[in-house]
């Protein structure tokens, strides 16, 4: 199973492939209001994300998560589903 | 309740309307300048390929009209006689007081036409896809889909509520870790792919894909709307094609392409189809297609099944639009299908091109992102068996025209 922070530095990742010239993220940081991400950009990196972390992400989870510290909160909690199946 | 407190002079917008500002402002930026893509109205249509936009001749190459059959005399004449005999409209859906047998008859000739068992004819396409996966598919199971699937399915999968989980675009690969992870669950799973994707005209690798399902489980349905007509020895589609149709547990379609009306349908070798009628709301709960529309489907579907000339027709006429743009240099989604999709990077550069094939006689579809799949917009093109040669030479060098104004007007 992967922490927290781990999972945390992988979407930092992400975002970094995606937008080069971000300086950085915090868990508050707004993934589509503040970093720009379209709804494209978003899937690509959630398939980048599940395939680093062999899991799959129902959309249906994805609807309240707005920040990174959100998204990675989620993937924790999916995560740990997985290791109980 | 004191009514007079009520704001009846506020000139504020509802709040409830307030999410529809992005939409008015990216609205008027179009209307500024002079380009209005997502409202063009055909003032007079002269054939399935002609019609008159903004006082002006124009050919239809962005109408999905794959075959050609809106203005076939047949088809016309069947549902004229319907329109005299039966009525407007069945002023109820199929489950209450709109099953006609006409309905019924032409659901055995889907059934025949596919050599499956049942079928259900649903009011469009669009409702097709609600009816089938929600009743399919509720919040106890799992939906695994083609990440480049339609509106209709992705609104279809909310209705029924289900989990959701999307594989990366005509990726087998991806669908078998998908439905690797899911475990046991993999038997409570649906599958749903597409034939033929709309924007791209990409075809699905569906004999992959079935084999995925064989191993892992689950149901599959493919929506063959945009390849029902175009594909296959007999016309049944991409999975006819394909070779692989008893691998496929349901195939959805649509009259409103190839078939030239509007309403949708399913098959399925399954009995259990015959009981979706009984749990599908978009079939129970709204009026069945009117008379005439399935009058017309009859004869079209007929026309389809008793010989391939127009396909023939359409797979000629697509080469020859695929050929013209390819050697332009533009940048196509596909290779030559029925819809042929134009790359044009930058939204001001793809939405001048639009612009001006309109002022030159041309109508197309234009896609701009997050609609398009690969981030830059489209100008997406759909072929018609009804397209004479001319027609396509004539797309092809308003084209060409406007390739070199632009690359001699573009900076750099």
């Amino acid at each position: 199973m992967t922490d927290s922070d781990t999972i945390f530095k992988l979407i930092h990742d992400e975002v970094r492939k995606l937008k080069p010239d971000v300086a950085g993220i915090t868990p508050e940081t707004d993934l589509t209001q503040e970093l720009g991400l379209d709804s494209v950009q978003v899937l690509e990196m959630c398939m980048q994300l599940e395939d680093r972390l062999d899991l799959s992400i129902p959309i249906n989870r994805l609807g309240s998560v707005r920040t990174a510290g959100q998204l990675a909160a989620t993937l924790a909690t999916l995560q740990a589903e997985a290791d109980h199946l | 309740m004191n009514i007079t407190a009520l704001p009846l002079d506020n000139n504020e917008a509802h709040p409830l309307f307030a999410k529809l500002e992005p939409i008015a402002a990216a609205r008027e930026l179009l209307a500024a300048a002079g380009i209005d893509p997502f409202g063009v109205a055909m003032e007079r249509i002269l054939s399935p390929t002609e019609a008159i936009i903004a006082g002006r001749r124009t050919i239809l190459a962005g109408t999905n009209n794959y075959l050609g059959l809106t203005f076939d005399p047949d088809c016309q004449a069947a549902a004229r006689e319907a329109l005299a005999a039966q009525g407007t409209g069945t002023t109820g859906s199929r489950m209450a007081n709109g099953s006609f047998s006409s309905h019924r008859e032409l659901e055995r000739e889907f059934a025949a036409f596919y050599d499956k068992r049942e079928c259900i004819v649903f009011s469009t396409g669009y409702l097709a896809n609600l009816g089938m996966i929600s009743a399919l598919a509720g919040p106890e199971d799992v939906i695994v889909l083609d990440a480049d699937c339609h509106a209709s399915i992705y609104d279809g999968c909310k209705l029924g509520g289900a989990e959701v989980i999307r594989f990366r675009h005509n990726d087998p690969n991806d669908l078998a870790r998908r439905l690797r992870r899911l475990g046991a669950r993999a038997e409570r799973c649906l599958i749903i792919v597409e034939g033929l994707y709309s924007m791209l005209g990409d075809l699905a690798p569906l004999a992959e894909i079935a084999a995925v399902k064989r191993q892992y489980g689950g149901l599959l349905m493919v929506d063959e709307a945009h390849s029902l007509g175009i594909f296959g020895a007999r016309g049944r589609g991409v999975s006819e094609m394909a070779g692989c149709e008893n691998g496929i547990d349901f195939i959805v379609g649509t009259f409103s392409k190839s078939l030239g009306a509007t309403g949708g349908f399913c098959v399925s070798d399954h009995p259990e189809l015959d009981h979706i009628r009984y749990a599908s709301r978009p079939y129970i709960f709204t009026a069945s297609p009117a008379p005439s529309i399935i009058a017309s489907t009859r004869v079209a579907l007929a026309k389809l099944a008793a010989g391939d000339d127009l396909r023939r027709n359409l797979h000629a006429n697509a080469h020859r639009l695929h050929a013209g743009l390819a050697a332009l240099g533009l940048s196509l989604g596909a290779p030559p299908g029925p819809v042929v999709a134009v790359t044009i990077p930058g939204k001001e550069r793809a939405l001048g091109f639009w612009k001006q094939l309109l002022a030159n006689g041309v109508y197309c579809n234009m896609v701009l992102p997050p609609a398009t799949p690969s981030g830059d917009p489209l100008l997406r093109l759909s072929v018609s068996a009804a397209h004479t040669a001319t027609q396509i030479d004539r797309i092809v060098e308003v084209f060409a025209t406007l390739r070199d104004e632009l690359e001699t007007a573009a900076p750099g």
